[in-house]
Parts: structure tokens; sequence; C-alpha cells
């Protein structure tokens, strides 16, 4: 009987990568986000947008409207067997545990944003895919948090805005919006299991709030 | 490198997309994280859904991050002469499978090293195409691939016991 052949170095390498999958709730997430954007069209270019909000490095203004507004998190829509997936497997708690967790996770990644501006207005013209009007929290309004920043992301599956705050003394905060559906209202204020991070849940005017920030 | 990925093949492209960011990363959570940040940005940008755009924001995302955070180290390359040959060892024997030590290894290679290994070994690029995706001279390419196969050389010839008559990577 031949032996079989020595492998190669590419063999290995292949099977050390094949065998490596982006786990299946995180897939489900970013295919529900291709379903419920519009179909690409060719582009001429695959360099980034023209407008360059990178952060300058300064606190942006004080501006808590323009906080709420620019940050606005986007839920879009939900793909249809995940939302039935959830209403028939996930108990509220278990929900805000997970929404809380991913907050939390987002939170600590401590990622750059996309926009930097203090401006609500101008940051809402830049963030387009929004679909709801933003809300001027009044839970948030006297806290004198100041606006750096929004990015995309994702809740749940998702597509969703983060704003980068920060408080008085430069600490950090995490907000999230989103349009508010019947998964998420109802939701406890104070999940657990968080990773040491104060997280609130609420919803105001029909929006969900998210905020993570330290204790 | 200009296929054009029907909805069916969403997944593939996906899973593809999450392999190239762990050749970057090491690391499947930031791996993960990186492929979102890629994809957010890329159907925000209304860019086709397609391999060469996915692994070019990838590549950018990954890189323009680690320039922030500073942990870009700058190593000296060494000049190769001839670029056809410098993928040659990855049909060369290996006995990272016996050993169990590949992801040891792979831990060793900077990012850019282990990055065109993989393009090379796993997605089956050339030296030129590598060059052409990276926009990194072909020089700087075969310099990459030829400091990650002496990286992994040492791993094997560190640990397994001498075989006679043996070419090994």
């Amino acid at each position: 009987m031949k032996p079989s052949r020595q492998p190669t170095l590419r063999d290995d390498l292949r099977r050390h990568y094949g065998k490596k999958k982006l786990e299946d709730a995180r897939l489900s997430q970013l295919l529900a986000m291709a379903d419920v954007v519009e179909e690409p069209t060719p582009s001429s270019t695959d360099s980034e947008p023209a407008e360059d909000l990178r952060p300058s490095g300064g606190v942006g203004q004080r501006v808590w409207m323009a906080v709420l507004a620019s940050a606005a998190l986007v839920a879009l829509l939900v793909v249809p067997w995940m939302r039935s997936s959830w209403q028939s497997q996930v108990s509220t708690e278990q929900l805000a545990s997970r929404v809380a967790e991913e907050i939390a996770m987002n939170h600590s990644k401590g990622l750059d944003v996309e926009y930097a501006t203090g401006d609500l207005a101008e940051l809402r013209r830049h963030m387009h895919k929004l679909d709801f009007a933003l809300v001027d929290s009044q839970r948030l309004r006297e806290q004198g948090l100041t606006l750096v920043g929004g990015r995309y992301c994702s809740i749940q599956g998702r597509l969703a805005a983060q704003l980068s705050l920060q408080t008085a003394d430069g600490d950090a905060v995490t907000l999230y919006q989103t349009a508010l559906i019947d998964d998420l209202a109802g939701l406890p204020e104070h999940p657990e299991g968080t990773r040491g991070l104060r997280i609130e849940l609420w919803n105001e005017e029909g929006v969900f709030f998210g905020l993570a920030r330290s204790p | 490198m200009t296929e054009v990925v029907q909805d069916a093949q969403l997944e593939e492209l996906l899973q593809r997309g999450f392999r190239y960011a762990l050749s970057l990363t090491h690391d499947e959570d930031r791996a993960a994280d990186l492929l979102q940040d890629a994809w957010i940005s890329m159907l925000r940008r209304g860019a086709p859904r397609h391999v060469g755009y996915l692994f070019a924001t990838l590549r950018n995302r990954f890189f323009d991050l680690e320039k922030r955070r500073r942990l870009v180290a700058i190593e000296p390359l060494d000049a190769v002469s001839e670029h056809d040959d410098a993928l040659a060892f990855l049909d060369q024997a290996s006995h990272f499978a016996e050993m169990g030590t590949l992801e040891k290894a792979l831990e060793d290679l900077r990012p850019a090293e282990r990055e065109a290994l993989f393009l090379a070994a796993v997605e089956g690029y050339t030296v030129r195409e590598i060059a052409d995706m990276t926009e990194q001279p072909k020089g700087t390419v075969s310099s990459l691939v030829q400091r990650a196969r002496r990286k992994l050389k040492s791993w094997l010839g560190a640990d397994r016991p001498a075989q006679d008559g043996e070419a090994s990577a």
C-alpha cells in the first residue's frame, strides 16, 4: 500500500484556517444587516467616504441634545425568523441580559467614532440611515454629558448607532438608541451580567435607549 | 479578483472575510469584531459585496487601528531577488500537524507576515496578486513570506527530531 503524501505547509495552513469559522450568532447578525441595506451598486472606488470627520482630539461641544440625536442608534429591522426566534425562545430577562452584554462589550471595545461632532443636526445628516426621529432624552438632559461623536454598530442583529459621550470628569459613556420594537419594550432597567459596568435600559417617545458607563 | 457574490454566497464571503481577519489579528474575537466593523462600513458605503472590497476594507481598518495604537513595529526587510520562488516553501513537507504547534507558531508572526502567508497558502494568490491587493511592492511581499518561513522553520527545527533525507519548510 502506497504511503500517503506528507502534508505540506500549505496543507497545514489550509487545514488550520479552514477549521476557523465565524460563530453562527455573529454570522446571522451580519447577514441580517445585509438584508436591510439597499442592494449595492458598483462603486468606482473602494476608498472610504469623502467626508472625513475623524476626531480632532478634543472634546465636542456641550450639547446634550446634539449628542442624543447624532449618536442615534438605528435598529432598522429584524430578520423575521430572528424575531420569531426571540419571541418563542427568549424570555424578557434573557433578552435584557443579552442586550446588556452586547452594549457592555461594545462599550469596552472603545472603538473610535466614525463621525466626530457635537452637533446633532450635523451627525444626523451623516448617519442618514436613521428611520426615526431622534429623541432628546429627558432622563439624560441634566447630566451634563458631552458628545464626542458616533458610529454605526449592531445590537442583536440590528443595524444600530453608538454614541460616544464624556462626563464632566472625562469618563467615557456609551449611549445606544434604536427604534422601539415590541421585543425591546418592557425590558428590566438594570439587567444583570454586564462586565462590571453600569447598564441602563429604558424607553422614551418610541425610542429604546441603552447606556453603558463605569460604576 | 472580481467575483461578484450572489446573495446565496454571502455567508461564504463573510466566512472568508473572517479567516482573513483572523490572519491579521490571530484572535477570533478581534477578528469577528474587525469583520463586523468592515462589513458595516461596506454596507454603509454601498460597496459591492465581493471579496476584493471586503479584504481591502478589513486590511485598511486593521492597520489603521494598529497605527493608532502604535503597535506597528518597524522591521527592516530583506532583499529578495526571485519573487516567483518566494512561495515554493509552501509545498514542501511540513510537520506542524504531527507537532500541533502551528497555532503558537503563527502567533509569533507579525500581522503583515501572517497576512501574506494566509493570502498565499490559503487563498492561493501569487506574490504579484498579493502585492496588488495590499498595495505593497512585490519585494516587500516576498520578504514578508520569507520572514514568515524562517520563523515557522524555527518552530519546526527546535522541537522535532531530525529526519534523514527530508526536505521541510
